[in-house]
């Protein structure tokens, strides 16, 4: 079954003259337990198909199935309670809230959905981030690379079936880059998760199971990198 | 895993309920109508009341003026006089009225005015009441409704789910508490398909291993066969016996290997055998690695060095030295065998703060693209090259993976390749394949 299936995605701005297709017909479908690079240049529509993929904007046209949920036809407010449960984010700017410390940040999915965090789950998870020693630390006292392990940390929170990455090694050096991606990936296979990463790094690319290239809003091609090995 | 808050809901969580929300609108919609009712019917009685007690008193008026029209001037300065009204008069005026009858006793039917009035209020106020409440009845038999609408829904849903084993076609994205109850449905049917998927792959498993064996086993032991026919009918001389003896051995040798690393593999796979992993010295497991590979790189002139910082440090992980140790000997067999005559291996160890990683790199030909995908795929082989049958490389993954980490492999541009082993210094929890569901 696709976790996540997109058919005939468009997204336009303005109208008329002025009007810009950010993204045209954009379709594919991606499997449980995928790690899926997204590449292309700035302004081929990277950003606009994660937002579109995490219900974060409505597209002007066609589907997006998450789950076998079609996402917007649900209405506003239960796509907020949707996205909450079913995906995680991860920003290049890391957008942790600042007066939150560590273990607060990583906690916050389950809090604002009233759910009583398993101490002993978030601690294991706190530790599995290299973060214990800073867990009660606000995020203006780590470094990029901790916070980044933070952002992940919250998205990994609730075991969201799709965690959604938008440059997260936008701001880290390439040592503190690896990092991020090979916890992903590890959350890829121990949690069953579906991440999509984007990305202009080709050595993040590198390490998807698959790699979709967009240009101009289009998708210009699906290589599948890796066979999936036992 | 993280749990519903257990303790009862608070006001505030109740209010996260959508239906307990729709339910105090509902009530401020009737409390609102009532009071617009009692202002508008207050107001309007009053007027009606004012101008029937007007009519009664201009009737009076009326009759009076014909026959002494001074004392109808008087009574209506009387009238329209809003002097205080002193008790005195009020006493003189009662025993006046009670010569005649009128005392406080008397049936409200006796004057016209009042009794029309009692009987619409009565009326009115018992007409718009009903109204009222069953307005509020209809709105909250619709609000009772919709729940329960929605709790059948997912009990249809959840039956389906479990009778057909199919997803659950009900889904709902609430707040509050039946929100949160469709959701660990959901989460249930989900994981009931995933358990179901995990027990048909185990079963494809346990074929493909079967075959896998079977195959692998069935070209040795013809040629074994051929060997030991020949040797019994006798008419071998005995240099040719010799070798074919030394031929059967090296047969069953690799037999042996094959059928032992096998079930290794079989059972780490199938999750038969625990892992014991416990902080222990990678170093150590380094060192036990190279024993086991020692002669093989004698015999190719290999030289493997170990690159730890310099510092000498011990690199104490959790993990599982017996177990790792064969990852890293196979990763170390491949690397060696892969090696040119007098090449180089080196193993570099390096941490960050949440992985140890443990590089092998060798100064062979390097690891074609093409192959890249499938090294790790059993009985995979990239040529003749290697002893091997295409099994060490998915035994050291399974064992790496084991231990919470990651095994890859990439083609160093300047030659040769490099095997990385990631671990976590704290593995990550345990989620969603463990068998434990969210806890209600």
């Amino acid at each position: 079954m696709n976790v996540i299936q997109v058919d005939g995605l468009s997204k336009s701005y303005g109208t008329g003259s002025t009007k810009v297709n950010a993204l045209h017909q954009v379709s594919f479908g991606v499997n449980q337990g995928e790690f899926v690079a997204v590449v292309g240049a700035s302004g081929s529509g990277k950003s606009t198909l994660l937002h579109m993929l995490g219900g974060l904007d409505k597209p002007t046209d066609g589907y997006v199935h998450i789950d076998g949920e079609n996402l917007y036809a649900l209405k506003e407010k239960d796509r907020a309670v949707f996205r909450r449960r079913k995906i995680g984010f991860i920003f290049q700017a890391y957008n942790l809230i600042p007066v939150l410390n560590v273990e607060e940040n990583i906690q916050l999915p389950l809090l604002l959905d009233h759910r009583q965090p398993d101490k002993a789950y978030v601690d294991d998870l706190i530790r599995t981030l290299g973060l214990h020693e800073r867990r009660k630390h606000l995020p203006s006292e780590l470094s990029g690379g901790q916070q980044q392990r933070v952002a992940i940390g919250r998205a990994l929170a609730y075991r969201p079936a799709i965690v959604l990455a938008d440059e997260p090694t936008g701001n880290l050096d390439s040592a503190n880059g690896r990092e991020v991606i090979e916890l992903l990936k590890l959350a890829v296979r121990q949690y069953h998760q579906t991440v999509i990463v984007i990305t202009h790094d080709m050595n993040v690319a590198a390490e998807a199971d698959r790699v979709l290239n967009l240009q101009d809003g289009m998708l210009l091609n699906d290589t599948h990198s890796r066979g999936k090995a036992l | 895993m993280e749990r519903i808050d257990r303790s009862l809901p608070d006001a505030g969580r109740m209010w996260r309920n959508p239906s307990l929300r729709r339910l105090a609108a509902t009530l401020g919609l009737v409390l609102a109508l009532a009071i617009a009712f009692i202002v508008w019917y207050g107001y309007d009685s009053a007027e009606k009341l004012k101008k029937e007690w007007l009519d009664k008193e201009a009737a009076a008026l009326g009759n009076m003026a014909e026959t002494h029209p001074e004392w109808a001037e008087a009574w209506l300065k009387r009238l329209t006089d809003n002097k205080d009204i002193s008790p005195d008069d009020i006493a003189k005026g009662r025993e006046f009225m009670e010569r005649y009858g009128m005392t406080e006793e008397i049936a409200a039917d006796w004057l016209p005015a009042l009794g029309e009035y009692r009987s619409r209020t009565f009326w009115t106020l018992i007409g718009a009441a009903l109204l009222l409440a069953s307005l509020a009845a209809w709105l909250m038999f619709r609000e009772y409704r919709r729940q329960l609408s929605d709790i059948r829904k997912l009990a249809l849903a959840m039956e389906d789910t479990v009778k057909h084993n199919r997803p659950m076609s009900f889904r709902m994205y609430a707040e509050g508490e039946l929100g949160l109850l469709a959701n660990s449905a959901q989460e249930l049917s989900m994981r009931l398909r995933q358990t179901n998927e995990q027990l048909q792959q185990d079963q494809t498993f346990l074929k493909d291993t079967v075959a896998d064996i079977s195959h692998q086993l069935k070209t040795p032991l013809a040629s074994l066969m051929i060997y030991i026919d020949l040797l019994r009918e006798g008419n071998v001389d005995p240099e040719h016996t010799a070798e074919f003896l030394e031929t059967c051995r090296h047969e069953l040798d690799r037999m042996e290997w094959l059928t032992l690393t096998m079930l290794k593999l079989a059972r780490l796979e199938a999750n038969a055998l625990e892992l014991n992993i416990a902080d222990a010295s990678l170093a150590a497991t380094v060192r036990q690695a190279l024993n086991s590979i020692e002669r093989l790189a004698e015999n190719k002139q290999v030289r493997i060095v170990t690159d730890d910082d310099g510092s000498g440090r011990e690199w104490i992980i959790p993990h599982d030295p017996h177990w790792l140790a064969e990852a890293i000997g196979n990763l170390l067999k491949n690397a060696v065998e892969h090696s040119p005559h007098g090449g180089l291996v080196t193993i570099a160890l390096s941490t960050t703060p949440v992985f140890v990683r443990l590089l092998i790199k060798d100064e062979g030909s390097g690891i074609d693209a093409r192959h890249l995908p499938h090294i790790f795929k059993k009985f995979y082989r990239t040529s003749s090259a290697g002893s091997g049958v295409g099994l060490g490389l998915p035994l050291a993954k399974s064992i790496v993976e084991k231990h919470g980490g990651i095994l890859s492999a990439a083609s160093i541009p300047s030659g040769g390749s490099v095997f990385s082993i990631t671990l976590p210094h704290h593995k990550l929890p345990a989620g969603a394949n463990a068998s434990k569901l969210t806890e209600l």
